[in-house]
């Protein structure tokens, strides 16, 4: 099977099972009780990829969990989305830290080529409050920068 | 009032451009109704039961004129000519066209205002006191903090997909005029010995299926440290809120079932990891909204000097020709006087409440002509701004004592000076299944009824403040299980069928209602409401309010007059 | 799709289709010609589950081609009015006077008149002095 890897700066990158499968996917942990559990010490320093994947498109754990990923835990390698996630969530990927998107075969039809080419040139360019790994700088910041 | 900068102005006139195209999608049949669902709900487009309604965010309630002008253009223009005021500070349009709404977000976008968030799984419009920055009894005004928490919010990546919908509400006031105890976070702003402000942390409240009051978090965070925590508090919620039910999936539960110590300890640690340094232009720009929310130029009036609005008896004078203090335009002016003007923080100012629950009307809602109404006494009389209440009102926020009498005779020539602010008839209803998807029983004509049925008691006896609220579904839009005297909507068996709860209140000392008995059929509602006033009228003592009263009597005496044999009902 | 059916196992019983027109978004009802009306007099009253579920076929395809959203078949009387008073609401509602002493036909001519459908509406009215 083939997944489209989807990256900032717009590039789509065919992938196959070979490479989804020597990444590591997380699972996330529904129960507060049990805790963190992504065996973080290995895989900050880890060279492999690492996967997220979304369960559905109304999930969003995996935006706070990659976030958490980056900022708590230093993580600086590779971070993927992956699973059932469309277009309009490829902006918030960014901004949560990941480097991108997996595209199965089924999503990437379902959608279409056009509407996951357009998400990569999104209209809404800002994270407006918000600045995050996508580099675009906050509206808070601008108006710093601008005063001084 | 807050202004948009070129940033504001860049993101509402995008995100309008951006719906445009979704709904150009939608119509050429790009994307089916199940991938454009979640893009309309993002900007506040529903389906209801006859038509699309788009809910439009007033942040914290504040209105300019100009605003309240351009929502009276679009009810006239792309709805009906009227709007429908929310007990969450929005403003519902009941009949616009799919295919007029990327206009109505461009209008919006043209006098600073949108529709996104006001809908869906994530932060909502956040909610306020509509007395901020001028009652009497504020000590910090809450508008600067709601407007940095609006803009926090809005477009949120890591919160625009939570377990479920999410409310905050503020108040700067010890007395809570926000309900902050019934939402998902609210926050009481205080003044610290310092001067600098302390916030407290309320979490976990909520109505709907399962009410609950808040339970304080956190107390006394700092300005500096809110964001960061309340930003490990939605994360907490986002990773761990339950997402198998949605009837379980509020933060409200996620509390009930891990405790509080237990949560307040995982936020603790996300927190201690969070980079604050995020956060930290946050400070400029918290006293750059503070700048922005300057005082207007209130006529200063010397303390000694105590501008009293015109007495009744003058009125009546110049109005009638007799000074016959029972004039009935002398006494209507005299209970607007006493009922629906508040106590301003400005000397020689008052807040004037403008009542949308004229006892034939439709709580809430407000007809274009009286939008510019509203607009036009603004600029005359209250520098242009007004406030949307979460009980369904209006609010003149700056009048001059002087000029109460002008402005009563302005609104009493349009038919709003009903004088029945926070009496039984100012009733909060939904729109229940007259209009909601949702509902399941009707709100308005119960509300009319109920109103039609006790105004005369309202008027001769001193009822004072006491709160009816009707919801038409277990959702609880319009607060039932707050009210003094709740009324919840169901159906049995196809039949329209009202439960009563009675105790409830939404202020500092929030409490929940309790249920009296079975159900009632919708036209035994009213007189049923009438006898509980009755035995509070009999009951209470000196100027204990009804849930003192309840509280110190019990459920009985009331349960009593609800189903007592006199009143035999016969259930559906 | 969901195709609600408000209807027991009964082929004696009738029903209208209702759906929101996608444009407008306003309530309509299939005809006969396989049409949408937003007039109650014009829907094609189903009688037996073959007409019932040929009309719901015409209505999934009309969904799938964007003309409709949300199509379902509901119970009504022998001229189209429906039974269940969620449904009598959506046809005839609101049942509160929402604009006193304005028409609202004003705002959108093509709107259509209250049918005598709305009959219906009085017999649930709450107050019980209509």
């Amino acid at each position: 099977m083939q997944y489209r890897l989807l990256s900032s700066g717009g590039e789509v990158r065919l992938v196959d099972d070979e490479w989804v499968n020597a990444a590591i996917t997380i699972a996330l942990q529904t129960e507060l009780e049990t805790g963190d559990n992504y065996a973080l010490e290995k895989l900050v320093s880890s060279e492999q990829v690492l996967l997220i994947e979304f369960q559905s498109v109304a999930d969003g754990r995996g935006f706070s969990s990659a976030a958490e990923l980056r900022e708590n835990d230093g993580y600086k390698g590779l971070l993927y989305a992956c699973g059932r996630l469309n277009p309009d969530q490829l902006t918030l990927a960014f901004q949560c830290g990941f480097d991108g998107m997996v595209v199965d075969e089924q999503g990437w039809v379902s959608y279409g080529e056009a509407a996951w080419q357009q998400a990569l040139k999104p209209v809404v360019d800002s994270g407006y409050a918000q600045t995050r790994w996508n580099a675009i700088d906050s509206i808070w910041m601008l108006r710093g920068a601008a005063v001084r | 009032m807050y202004q948009y900068d070129q940033h504001d102005q860049k993101l509402v006139d995008q995100r309008s451009q951006e719906f445009r195209q979704q709904v150009s999608r939608r119509l050429s049949g790009l994307i089916s109704e199940d991938e454009f669902k979640p893009l309309r709900l993002m900007n506040g487009l529903y389906l209801q039961l006859h038509a699309y309604m788009l809910r439009v965010a007033i942040p914290y309630g504040v209105l300019s004129s100009a605003q309240m002008r351009k929502l009276a253009y679009i009810a006239d223009r792309y709805d009906r000519g009227y709007g429908h005021f929310t007990t969450r500070q929005n403003i519902q349009f009941n009949w616009p066209a799919l295919v007029d709404t990327p206009d109505i977000l461009d209008e919006l976008a043209s006098i600073q205002m949108h529709a996104i968030q006001t809908s869906g799984n994530c932060i909502r419009n956040i909610t306020t006191d509509p007395f901020a920055g001028v009652a009497a009894d504020e000590e910090v005004d809450p508008r600067p903090l709601a407007e940095l928490l609006r803009q926090w919010s809005t477009l949120h990546p890591e919160f625009r997909y939570l377990p479920r919908k999410f409310k905050f509400a503020i108040t700067g006031s010890a007395n809570d005029r926000a309900a902050i105890k019934v939402h998902d976070i609210g926050l009481r702003l205080k003044s610290g010995a310092d001067g600098k402000v302390l916030v407290d942390i309320w979490l976990g409240g909520g109505q709907g299926r399962t009410p609950k009051i808040a339970q304080l978090f956190r107390e006394n965070v700092s300005i500096t440290e809110l964001l960061p925590y309340l930003e490990a508090t939605m994360r907490v919620y986002n990773r761990y809120g339950r997402r198998d039910n949605k009837y379980k999936a509020r933060i409200k539960i996620l509390l009930a079932e891990v405790g509080l110590a237990e949560l307040q300890a995982e936020v603790e640690e996300v927190f201690s990891k969070i980079d604050k340094s995020r956060f930290e232009p946050v400070e400029a720009e918290l006293s750059r909204l503070d700048s922005r929310f300057i005082k207007p130029l209130y006529h200063e009036i010397p303390e000694d000097e105590n501008p009293e609005p015109d007495e009744p008896a003058n009125l009546a004078v110049s109005l009638t020709g007799t000074s016959d203090l029972n004039a009935p335009v002398a006494h209507e002016y005299n209970r607007w006087l006493e009922r629906n003007v508040k106590q301003h923080k400005q000397h020689g100012y008052a807040i004037v409440v403008v009542s949308l629950k004229r006892i034939e009307g439709i709580p809430g809602d407000a007809s274009a002509d009286e939008m510019r109404e509203f607009a036009s006494i603004a600029d005359d009389y209250s520098h242009s701004e007004l406030r949307v209440t979460h009980r369904q009102n209006v609010v003149l926020p700056h009048v001059k004592q002087t000029d109460l009498a002008s402005v009563w005779q302005r609104l009493s020539d349009a038919n709003l000076a009903t004088s029945n602010i926070d009496l039984p008839s100012d009733i909060i209803a939904c729109p229940g299944m007259d209009y909601c998807a949702l509902a399941t029983a009707r709100s308005i004509p119960v509300a009319q009824e109920i109103a039609a049925h006790i105004r005369a008691k309202e008027k001769v006896t001193s009822v004072g403040d006491l709160s009816v609220n009707i919801s038409g579904c277990i959702n609880a839009c319009a607060h039932h299980h707050v009210a003094n005297i709740g009324i919840l909507g169901l159906d049995r068996g196809g039949v329209e069928n009202y439960q009563i709860t009675l105790g409830g209140r939404s202020d500092e000392n929030a409490r929940i209602g309790e249920r009296m008995g079975r159900g009632l059929l919708a036209s035994e509602i009213a007189p049923a409401v009438d006898r509980i006033i009755d035995v509070y009228l009999d009951k209470r003592q000196l100027t204990e309010t009804f849930s003192d009263t309840y509280q110190r009597i019990g459920k009985a005496a009331f349960k009593d007059s609800i189903y007592g044999d006199d009143h035999a009902i016969q259930t559906a | 799709m969901t195709m609600k059916n408000n209807r027991e196992n009964d082929d004696k019983r009738m029903g209208i289709i209702i759906a929101n027109d996608l444009r407008s978004g306003l309530t309509v009802f299939l005809t006969v010609a396989g049409e949408w009306t937003e007039q109650l007099s014009e829907a094609m009253v189903v009688v037996d589950e073959i007409g019932a579920s040929d009309a719901l076929s015409i209505a999934a395809k009309d969904e799938a081609d964007n003309i409709v959203t949300g199509a379902y078949l509901t119970d009504s009387s022998e001229s189209g009015e429906p039974i269940v008073l969620r449904e009598a609401l959506r046809v005839c509602g609101p049942s509160v006077d929402y604009q006193p002493g304005r028409s609202y036909s004003k705002c959108h001519p093509g709107l259509p008149s209250r049918s005598a459908a709305c009959q219906v509406e009085l017999a649930y009215s709450v107050s019980g002095e209509a």
